[in-house]
């Protein structure tokens, strides 16, 4: 199976557990991930300075932190959030990039230890190549607009619509 | 409108869209229900067809009225079809099958009904036509009202599916609705129509069906003729448009995203001389076999890959640089175009730095207040305006 086929699957299994906002909202997003997989994500805003990557995962023992950098465009960040999200759903585990000092600065309320698995928005390997991946796949299907607003439904229309969608759309 | 031309421009639709079922089924996901709404586009369109005056002329060269009974016969398949669909969406699925097997055991005995009183009748040759008819052949009065009474059954069941389905149904999906419902309320009437003046022909005596020259020549002949004939079109076309709208919508989404990645361009390319970098983002080979969906995913790859570029280059911006134009265009009118023509000269300019390796007086950095786009389309509008700007060369002159 090839990276982009693997991906559609994580992102069609992920997203049929947690749904996806509408409208898209990134914290929501990530309120449902959490609910999902039982672990807090803490996200962690920082200026982007030269010589360091613009975002960043960070497994902890009972959560995650996941680092971007806040001076860019909304959508930018939300990609690159997005980008770090791939890493931690495809549980990848890369190498440390950062020296202890670029460590501190980005997060200077985590020990430089923290880092020993983070993971860049960098390079050319197959798991960027993964994670970006995943961050299009997830940011695209957050653009559609859902064919049926079954939030409002009991649970029997909201069968029932469900169905008649399957038999007339797409 | 002529009677012939009505029906055979109207059995095109069914039969270009029986035909672009089977070319979906043919390249996408198979699902159950796409033979019913192949097979009830297809009967749909033959009957259409074999209702046609100039098709009946020669229809009735074999048997008397011949094409008015094939043409019934498939207008009862089309009807099966529908509730087949209307099984598959009211049903769980493993009691789908035997709910499918009583309707068609169901429309079996229905034609057969039908076919033992039109041919226990004498009908007129010609065009099949039984006006007059009903109360000395009672035969052809119980051939219509049996063929009324299941696409009665049919449409209201269909009717009644597309009305509950109407609450939640968004956009595409809730105006295929609509015009399965639309379509069903002219079916109803007409059917209405018939079974009133078939009643009124056995107990009065009176001419139950007009002649009709034309599809609208008088007011009956609306309800006989033109009434089924848009009825199918509006159900037929309320089947399709939830599948055929969104595909309509993401090919015009392609071309517009096809210019935009062409107008991005030139921002692309001098933020990627600067810092080759930035192109890993931009996959190598098409994702998507199907065209828009390819166009949008490099438009969204080539997007990410500018906003990395430009933040990769904020170290080598510098406001000192474009001091004089800054001060130029503060004293001109206020748009998102000469905001775009100042970033584009900031860029230039920070280009040019990076180039030369030449850092900052101090490097401060970039604030989110001006470039605070949330979502691609906006993204795409702010920076295509950049990228023009661009092209452009020098930025626009100053209005005082």
């Amino acid at each position: 199976m090839d990276i982009r086929a693997r991906c559609q699957q994580r992102v069609h299994d992920l997203l049929s557990r947690t749904g996806v906002p509408h409208p898209w909202d990134i914290n929501q997003f990530l309120d449902r991930l959490e609910r999902h997989r039982g672990r807090d994500i803490d996200l962690c805003a920082v200026t982007w300075h030269p010589g360091v990557s613009c975002g960043a995962w960070v497994p902890r023992p009972d959560h995650d932190v996941i680092a971007y950098a806040q001076n860019t465009s909304g959508f930018h960040q939300d990609h690159i959030i997005l980008h770090e999200v791939g890493h931690m759903i495809f549980q990848h585990r890369g190498r440390c990039v950062l020296s202890d000092e670029e460590a501190q600065r980005i997060a200077p309320d985590l020990a430089p230890a923290a880092f020993a698995h983070l993971l860049d928005r960098s390079g050319v390997q197959a798991e960027e190549h993964e994670a970006e991946t995943i961050a299009a796949l997830i940011h695209q299907r957050a653009r559609l607009r859902p064919q049926l607003a079954i939030d409002r439904l009991c649970p029997a229309d909201a069968r029932r619509l469900t169905r008649v969608e399957y038999v007339f759309g797409a | 409108m002529g009677v012939s031309t009505l029906f055979l421009s109207t059995a095109i639709v069914p039969f270009l869209i029986a035909g672009y079922r089977g070319v979906l089924r043919g390249h996408g996901q198979r699902k159950p229900t796409d033979i019913p709404l192949i097979v009830t586009a297809l009967a749909w369109g033959l009957a259409l067809v074999t209702l046609a005056p100039t098709v009946q002329a020669f229809e009735s060269t074999l048997v008397p009225s011949l094409g008015r009974l094939l043409s019934n016969v498939c207008t009862l398949v089309a009807a099966f079809g529908l509730l087949t669909l209307v099984s598959h969406i009211s049903h769980v699925e493993d009691k789908v099958p035997s709910k499918v097997r009583v309707r068609l055991i169901t429309l079996l005995i229905v034609v057969t009904v039908m076919a033992v009183m039109f041919f226990a009748s004498r009908p007129p040759s010609g065009r099949g036509i039984f006006t007059g008819l009903y109360r000395s052949q009672p035969t052809l009065a119980v051939y219509t009202l049996v063929y009324a009474t299941y696409l009665a059954y049919a449409v209201v069941d269909l009717a009644a599916l597309a009305l509950r389905s109407l609450r939640g149904a968004r956009s595409w999906l809730r105006l295929g609705m609509i015009l399965i419902v639309g379509g069903s309320v002219l079916y109803a009437g007409y059917l209405i129509q018939k079974v009133v003046s078939i009643v009124n022909e056995l107990v009065s005596g009176s001419p139950a069906e007009p002649f009709c020259a034309s599809a609208f020549a008088t007011l009956d002949c609306a309800f006989a003729i033109a009434m089924p004939a848009y009825a199918v079109l509006l159900v037929i076309l309320g089947t399709t448009v939830p599948t055929l709208g969104p595909w309509l919508e993401h090919l015009i989404r392609g071309i517009r995203h096809r210019r935009s990645l062409h107008r991005l361009r030139p921002l692309w390319e001098i933020l990627h001389e600067a810092q080759p970098d930035i192109t890993h983002a931009t996959p190598v080979r098409p994702w998507s076999p199907s065209w828009p969906g390819h166009i949008a995913e490099l438009l969204y790859r080539r997007v990410i890959a500018i906003r990395d570029g430009l933040l990769a280059l904020q170290p080598y911006r510098d406001p000192t640089d474009t001091h004089e134009y800054r001060r130029q265009a503060a004293a001109g009118p206020s748009d998102r175009r000469r905001a775009a023509a100042i970033e584009a000269a900031d860029i230039r300019a920070a280009v040019h730095r990076r180039q030369h390796n030449m850092a900052p007086r101090e490097y401060v950095p970039g604030s989110n207040a001006t470039i605070a786009q949330d979502d691609l389309d906006s993204e795409v509008r702010w920076l295509t305006l950049v990228s023009d700007a661009l092209t452009r060369g020098e930025p626009p002159p100053i209005q005082s």
